[in-house]
């Protein structure tokens, strides 16, 4: 068999596989929600704990803080609960709660930056930095200094950015969605996305360009 | 990217191009160039070099924390709804308290020119704008998301 069979093999398998994984979980997520509906003991409580680690991450990247992260996918668990009668299943459990928390996390990055811009309220700086949470336990001394560093001031740039900008970044680059599912997300065109990313990159090139020559 | 071959590249189409956004004929026009100019070449590699180094937030939960996250949730279900109503009182209490601030002064406490009444009257607006915007926002994404399901 020649390479190029056994690529056209593979991908065969892996799109038969892709399909079956799919139909599975649109099958799982039947199931899952009539026993929702029906109140099922347990099945709420069951759902938040298979999602809450990839919404808790989602917000955290979104707003840079795990409290205020833990709070919104909360919200958003509850939002679900709140709308299960109405709820069609257009689409998936997992792409609905994943939609509320990111314009939840984008509604909380805005009235932050209007509390901040009336009360005059700064985040503080020594409010636990992303890449401490996630600090690889064999890096050396130097390297988690670097990487603390280089975590704080990623942060400080991300906060400076418009809730819009920082969002689109987020998903692009941490969540890796494609610019066309987050013009869906976030309602808006995807020349609007391209923009608001290429403003955040623009922005956060100046702000870690000293981090850049200092590793160079 | 007309004339990609003999202009430098735009830097939207190094971004797009970092993020596999670019079609495929784009790509190709570009991945030419890049290989025959050293400036963007340099650009490429200098985007290229932030953008890896982008750290990747994660929370790594522990044992057991996403199910006691799941019963905390669960128990915010159980728990009596008080709706909206805390918002919308809250709203009417602040409203009150410096309606009553602004009206009732000590007396020989006159307005004046009228420049704190106008300052007073400033943070009013933003107080109210902030409860409002939050209010909407609520009632806004409730209502999408209600239609959405």
């Amino acid at each position: 068999m020649t390479p190029q069979a056994a690529t056209v093999v593979v991908d065969h398998a892996s799109a038969q596989d892709y399909a079956a994984a799919s139909e599975l979980g649109d099958r799982c997520d039947k199931i899952l929600l009539e026993q929702l509906r029906a109140g099922h003991p347990g099945a709420f409580e069951q759902l938040v704990a298979s999602q809450a680690s990839r919404l808790i991450n989602l917000a955290y990247r979104l707003v840079g803080n795990r409290a205020e992260a833990e709070e919104i996918a909360q919200e958003g668990f509850l939002r679900l609960h709140r709308s299960l009668d109405g709820f069609r299943g257009d689409c998936s459990i997992s792409s609905y709660l994943y939609r509320i928390v990111s314009r939840l996390a984008i509604d909380h990055l805005r009235r932050e930056k209007l509390r901040r811009k009336l009360f005059f309220f700064r985040r503080q700086d020594d409010e636990v930095d992303p890449v401490e949470v996630s600090a690889d336990p064999g890096a050396s001394p130097r390297d988690l200094l670097q990487a603390k560093e280089t975590g704080q001031r990623l942060l400080a740039a991300l906060d400076r950015l418009s809730a819009r900008q920082r969002a689109v970044f987020v998903l692009r680059h941490q969540e890796g969605l494609t610019l066309k599912e987050i013009a869906a997300l976030l309602k808006l065109q995807e020349g609007t996305v391209k923009a608001h990313l290429h403003r955040a990159v623009r922005a956060l090139r100046v702000e870690l360009e000293d981090l850049q020559e200092d590793r160079s | 990217m007309k004339g990609i071959g003999a202009k430098h590249c735009r830097k939207e189409d190094l971004l797009l191009y970092y993020y596999d956004e670019l079609d495929t004929q784009r790509r190709h026009e570009l991945e030419a160039h890049l290989n025959g100019c050293a400036a963007c070449g340099k650009e490429w590699q200098q985007l290229q070099r932030t953008l890896d180094g982008v750290p990747q937030p994660t929370i790594e939960l522990a044992s057991g924390e996403a199910e006691r996250f799941a019963a905390r949730v669960a128990e915010r279900v159980q728990r009596p709804g008080r709706g909206k109503l805390w918002l919308w009182g809250g709203a009417l209490t602040a409203t009150v308290v410096l309606a009553l601030s602004l009206t009732v002064r000590p007396p020989g406490m006159l307005p004046g020119k009228g420049s704190n009444l106008v300052a007073d009257a400033t943070i009013v607006q933003e107080l109210e704008l902030l409860q409002n915007m939050e209010l909407l926002e609520e009632l806004d994404l409730l209502q999408e998301l209600e239609g959405q399901g």
